[in-house]
């Protein structure tokens, strides 16, 4: 599997805590990121229509506890959640790559 | 629901900005685009910083246009359309060099000789133009017409 992009790993991350609906997923973005990642409506719904066509995201007809009816809830497919590992994983090995060459985070102790 | 034209401004410009975008995806996904819209602009005009208004303008500026690019380009119609150009101007070129080879007997007087000249013109930028369309339609004739639906908020 090629390694994920940014917006399509965060999408994920954000899914992985439950359903969501857009403006949720995109708040999420941001939290997560630190402000750092401000995507668009665009960029999300391209992100989960990329995923929904990959079987990795579906959309729910039933949310457990719906705020906005209007809304359009989406959540992570059991495929997807395997990806979301398997992306983790590789992002995982990076890390420990960086630190073998003693390349480590800014602002960690190790 | 509220009708697109009783909303603010930007509102209605981003709405209709989202007509920019390919049919099957402003269907799928443009009310809860317009709607994310709605609840972001409202949460950076709550921050009262008006440098707060003008970072999230530019991101939906940007956030947008890069969507309208994007989409058109997974629908594959840029490529149709320029195929269909290209077989446009082929054929046009053909007739051309075709006509070229008819002898035309040219009106005496100048006047006359500039009126031929923009009528022809004219006719070769219609022919491409009716061709572009006759092209592109033929080549994307898998792709089915939908019914169009209003966008609301």
């Amino acid at each position: 599997m090629p390694p994920l992009t940014p917006a399509v790993v965060h999408v994920m991350l954000s899914l992985a805590a439950g359903e969501r609906h857009g403006y949720a997923i995109l708040k999420d973005v941001q939290r997560q990121s630190n402000q750092a990642l401000r995507f668009g409506p665009g960029t999300i719904y391209g992100t989960l229509q990329r995923l929904m066509e990959a079987g990795w995201v579906e959309e729910t007809t039933a949310p457990a506890a719906p705020v906005d009816e209007r809304r359009r809830y989406y959540r992570l497919t059991r495929g997807g959640r395997a990806a979301l590992s398997e992306e983790v994983d590789r992002l995982s090995s990076l890390v420990q790559l960086a630190r073998s060459h003693r390349i480590a985070p800014r602002g960690s102790k190790g | 629901m509220t009708p697109l034209r009783r909303l603010p401004v930007a509102i209605r410009i981003y709405g209709a900005a989202l007509w920019l975008c390919p049919p099957s995806f402003r269907r799928q996904y443009g009310d809860q685009m317009l709607r994310d819209f709605v609840e972001a602009r409202d949460d950076a005009r709550a921050a009262g910083d008006p440098r707060a208004v003008r970072r999230f303008a530019a991101q939906m500026t940007i956030d947008l246009a890069r969507t309208v690019v994007i989409q058109w380009i997974r629908t594959g119609a840029i490529a149709v359309a320029a195929g269909a150009m290209l077989c446009a101007l082929s054929l046009v070129s053909a007739l051309v060099a075709f006509v070229q080879r008819i002898h035309v007997d040219l009106p005496p007087r100048a006047l006359e000789f500039d009126v031929l000249f923009v009528v022809l013109i004219i006719s070769v930028i219609v022919v491409i133009i009716a061709s572009t369309i006759i092209f592109t339609q033929w080549f994307a004739g898998s792709i089915r017409r939908q019914p169009r639906r209003r966008l609301r908020y």
